[in-house]
């Protein structure tokens, strides 16, 4: 029998997830799934559930200074609506208004999110987008890990036990810029995405992010497909070009699965639609 | 009169409040919960079964084998396929089927129990398609089906559809094909049984209570009497709690153990281990002369029932009867046929095989319309059954046939929608349009439905029905007829409903028969009640052949007195005579030819049209379906707000069969794997009645519980087909299919350029 506890610090938490067994509940959308199926079929379950949803440290939200930074405890719902969040990283935003329904979207965090580390992690992208480095705490210490890095193979990280994800330091793209995140599921909502793509345009296109996931272990910035927006002139052929680079690349790493078929096509399109309408966005703003 | 009228749903509040306890809500303190060892695959030879680990675990009451079944083994809900071993007799047929039970104080004991079984198999070659099952020394499913693993070809022919063909302006032809469908009910199977008095007290979801105490007494080896069948309220079944699920299970170890057990799916139990849509291989060949007159049809039907006949039959039958649509089709050659194979079964579900075949037919009057240049929906119009028209089978269609309405009332509504049509850099809209008929009840059968209404002492009224409310709103329906063939108001009624020892046999809760043919055995039994009423009076007054009449809940009589009923009931009590009409109907039917399908199969037919708009996005060709117009025939709308609900919910079934449902065993055993519509994916639907009174319905009524299905996903693939400038003829219509035919029709373009 699991037990169940709430801190109310960081240095609780951190006391608790050091024990042997213990595992962190950070909203439990993924977690839950996980705990009724390993029950069902007799499997071990963690001896100690941490809930960290409640630590006023993983709320934390500061996106008007120089260091932006985003508390692993925000929950989706609390991204889709916060005017901050809108203006400052819409990328973010939509990514967190398209997770799953409005019952996980209120529950799940970014922390829980990233940690889970599914391929298809909708915030995972967007995160990416804003070159998120993760702030992860133990007992030992603390230590700053890119997310690029923190994901080794699909729900495999870097995280150890008693490890916990406090937040994000982010870097949003230069200003004005146009952000925009798109995604394909089997169905309107409650959808794993079948690829989602986040993509930021500045005006001197000096800094373009394209993050395409669910296409790859974990989602990941394509660094040829922004050296050719850099170099290119905006317009509906440079978008297209950016699309069919985006399918190269995915092709390249993935070779040609089955997938492919449906995948290629699909990738050229959203990654040409994302920056059109991104760049439609930065010139509605300046 | 409170026909027609939208009276709230009886039990609506209960739900509402969430008070309502449903089948899997039965479990109470103390039972003991069972848990099913399943094979993991099949066929397989069980050599040994060994439950002595399981029944070292703490809590763990006993082990049932097959050895413990003291009756029949091979049970089903079609008398002349029994063929479902519910725990496997020596020879597992398919994967998951169950092969022991265990009984424990607890559920975690029992699902310790029931994994700590140790089982050894000798897997066997097996047949896992169509083909496979229809090669020559194929390995046989079950042997002791006299066809091999053809379990049934049916077969339709009229006229000589072949000369038709070769004299016909247009021909048009191509292959069809579904995949199969969970239902997805929300309340997955649960229930209880405990043993009272010498007896088997059942009480679980169903959709067939009286089936379920034949079969389960069968199962007992025991006269009917000592099983008592009580369905429990009943959280949707689509079919898919027509055939035995939970119940053998529970009454095995009630009648063992003498104590109370209870035991519900896991959802994952659920999809792995009641039966399927079946998925069909459909090959339409269709003539029509130069002004668009349907001329011929000539279809090759495809299907697998995997281990279990379940009701491979019924849908077959279907699909072949319905297979030319609701159009004049002279000459006609269907051959449809059903095989065995080693998968899980497939079974009734909503429409028994006509949204399959309703795929096909609609999709082929779009074929012909197109390659004539002519008005698809004018096409359907023209070619519409309609009142003296005769059906495949040769049946005469003398009244109700309300399709050319259904027709007309969406008309307006697609026009409009086609004349806003957008193609955009974004996205491409299409419209679409499906019509269907449906035969109401089971197929060239007898499936007769009884039912008693009784005056009491009290004055109230008890209605007493057979018929399985499982959330479509029978028990509303038929109280309504029932109070007003009486001139009651509903409260007055009080409702007594799917018990066996208290109720008759209604049949199934399927075929959307229960308003036609439950509404009419309650019809018959409100008149039989009332004439024994006016004969009661007659006799308590002493005057035989005085006028009587039961009006405005009393009985007047042509001198002007005024007589309480209760008084006549309780003067009738004295000679022991209860005041309770008897009342039974069963459909007019001839059973068809067995070589030309030619006969009368349903006494009668729904109709319905309905049309979709759909938003293909160009970029990830997700399709939204945006609005859904639904035209049905429904005779007479016993409650108006209870149609508008089936059609509704028909309409967003039919979108999930269209774009996203597709059962693929042992990988899509859950919800998250299985997709099925949410609120997000539902259009706007636009629900319209049309009354074209059914002579033979109660108060002109017959069923609309699956007609609202079954042109949704026609009119969505139509829809997606106009989009894309190509027809879409595979089910369901996934992302993969539609960048596909986007790509195709895009590179189209381009040449054009």
């Amino acid at each position: 029998m699991s037990r169940f506890l709430t801190p109310a610090t960081v240095q609780e938490a951190l006391e608790a997830l050091a024990q042997p067994g213990a595992k962190v509940l950070a909203g439990g959308t993924d977690l839950m799934i996980f705990l009724r199926q390993a029950r069902m079929n007799g499997a071990e379950l963690p001896e100690l559930l941490v809930d960290v949803t409640r630590l006023p440290e993983l709320k934390r939200l500061e996106l008007d200074g120089p260091g932006c930074y985003l508390g692993a405890g925000l929950t989706f719902r609390f991204l889709d609506e916060s005017p901050e969040a809108r203006r400052h990283i819409p990328v973010l935003a939509q990514a967190a208004s398209m997770v799953g329904s409005m019952q996980v979207r209120q529950t799940g965090t970014i922390g829980g999110n990233v940690a889970n580390g599914s391929p298809a992690a909708d915030g995972m992208s967007a995160l990416v987008a804003l070159d998120a480095v993760a702030e992860i705490a133990s007992l030992e210490g603390v230590r700053h890990c890119p997310l690029s890095e923190l994901i080794t193979a699909p729900n495999q990280t870097t995280l150890t036990p008693g490890e916990l994800i406090l937040g994000y330091a982010i870097t949003p793209p230069p200003e004005p810029e146009g952000q925009v995140f798109l995604k394909v599921g089997r169905r309107h909502e409650v959808a794993v995405s079948r690829l989602n793509l986040a993509a930021c345009l500045d005006r001197d296109l000096a800094d373009p992010r394209v993050v395409l996931g669910s296409c790859f272990p974990s989602p990941r910035r394509l660094a040829d497909v922004e050296a050719l927006i850099k170099n290119g002139k905006p317009g509906p052929a440079l978008w297209q070009a950016a699309g069919e680079q985006a399918a190269g690349h995915f092709t390249d790493v993935c070779g040609w699965r089955s997938s492919a078929t449906y995948k290629v096509p699909a990738i050229t399109r959203i990654t040409a639609r994302a920056l059109k309408r991104a760049w439609a966005q930065l010139e509605d703003r300046s | 009169m409170s026909l027609g009228q939208s009276l709230i749903r009886v039990g609506t509040l209960g739900k509402v409040r969430g008070e309502t306890r449903y089948g899997f809500d039965m479990p109470q303190e103390g039972d003991l919960q069972l848990a099913c060892v399943r094979a993991p695959k099949a066929p397989a030879k069980i050599l040994s079964i060994d439950p002595s680990p399981a029944m070292s675990i703490p809590g763990v009451i006993r082990v049932f084998t097959a050895e413990d079944v003291p009756g029949e083994h091979r049970l089903g809900i079609i008398a002349v396929t029994q063929d479902q071993e519910f725990i496997a007799p020596g020879w597992v047929r398919q994967p998951y089927q169950c092969v022991a039970l265990v009984a424990a104080e607890t559920l975690e004991a029992a699902r310790a129990g029931a994994r700590a079984v140790k089982v050894e198999y000798d897997f066997q070659p097996g047949v896992y398609s169509f083909e496979e099952a229809m090669a020559p020394d194929a390995p046989l499913v079950q042997p002791e089906h006299p066809g091999g693993n053809l379990l049934r070809e049916n077969k339709i022919k009229q006229g000589d559809a072949d000369s038709a063909l070769k004299d016909a302006a247009v021909v048009v032809e191509a292959t069809y094909t579904t995949e199969r469908v969970e239902h997805c009910a929300l309340e997955v199977e649960g229930g209880r049984a405990w043993w009272e008095d010498g007896r088997v007290m059942l009480k679980a979801c169903t959709q067939n209570p009286h089936y379920d105490q034949a079969d389960i007494a069968k199962f007992l080896g025991v006269p009917t009497e000592r099983v008592r069948v009580i369905q429990a309220e009943t959280g949707g079944g689509f079919g898919g709690k027509l055939d035995l699920s939970i119940q053998p299970f529970l009454a095995l170890a009630a009648w063992h153990l003498k104590r109370p057990v209870c035991l519900r799916y896991s959802r994952e139990e659920s999809i792995m281990a009641t039966g399927k849509r079946h998925g069909l291989w459909m090959h339409f060949i269709s003539g029509a002369d130069e002004q668009g007159n349907i001329l011929a049809l000539k279809a090759r039907i495809n299907g697998d029932t995997g281990a279990f006949a379940s009701y491979g039959l019924a849908v077959n039958q279907r699909a072949a009867v319905h297979a030319t649509g609701p159009y004049r089709t002279a000459n006609v050659d269907v051959i449809a046929r059903m095989a065995y194979t080693n998968n899980t079964f497939n079974g009734a579900m909503r429409g028994f095989g006509c949204p399959q075949v309703a795929l096909a037919h609609e999709a082929q009057i779009d074929a012909i319309a197109a390659e004539l240049g002519l008005d698809p929906f004018d096409l359907r119009k023209q070619n519409a059954l309609r009142q003296g028209d005769h059906t495949c089978t040769g049946q005469l269609l003398r009244a109700g046939v309300g399709l050319s309405e259904c027709l007309e009332r969406i008309e307006p509504i697609y026009r409009k929608w086609l004349s806003e049509l957008k193609h955009t850099d974004d996205y491409r809209e299409g419209v679409g349009v499906g019509a269907m008929f449906y035969g109401i009840g089971n197929t060239g059968a007898s499936n007769p439905s009884t039912a008693q209404v009784e005056w009491m002492p009290d004055g109230r009224v008890t209605l007493y029905t057979g018929a399985a409310d499982i959330g479509q709103g029978s028990d509303t329906v038929l109280l309504q007829i029932a109070a007003s063939r009486l001139g009651l108001p509903v409260e007055q009624i009080d409702l007594c409903r799917g018990d066996t020892d208290k109720t008759t046999n209604a049949g199934a809760t399927s075929a959307s028969r229960q308003t036609y043919i439950s509404g009419n055995a309650v019809m018959g039994a409100a008149a039989n009640l009332e004439m024994q009423l006016l004969q009661g009076a007659r006799d308590m007054l002493k005057e035989r052949h005085l006028e009587v009449e039961l009006r405005d809940g009393l009985l007047k009589t042509s001198d002007g007195r005024e007589i309480e009923p209760a008084e006549v009931v309780r003067h009738l009590a004295k000679s022991g005579v209860r005041a309770m009409g008897e009342g039974r109907f069963d459909p007019n039917f001839t059973a068809l030819d067995p070589e030309t399908g030619q006969g009368r199969p349903y006494a009668a037919y729904a109709y319905a049209a309905q049309c979709a708009r759909v938003r293909v996005d160009t970029a990830s060709a997700m399709v939204k379906v945006t609005d859904v117009a639904a035209a049905h025939d429904v005779g007479r709308a016993v409650n108006p707000r209870a149609v508008q609900g089936q059609i509704c919910g028909g309409v967003v079934m039919g979108l999930g069969m269209a774009l996203m449902e597709e059962y693929v065993q042992g990988r899509t055993d859950n919800l998250q794997s299985y997709h099925i519509p949410t609120a997000a994916d539902a259009p706007n639907i636009t629900p319209l009645i049309v009354e074209e009174p059914e002579p033979t319905g109660p108060y002109g009524a017959k069923g609309v519980g699956e007609p609202a299905l079954i042109p949704t996903a026609p009119a969505i693939a139509g829809a997606v087909g106009q989009a894309l400038g190509r027809p879409m003829r595979h089910l369901p219509i996934t992302l993969e299919r539609v960048m596909e035919a986007l790509t195709a029709a895009e590179g189209e373009t381009n040449c054009e350029d």
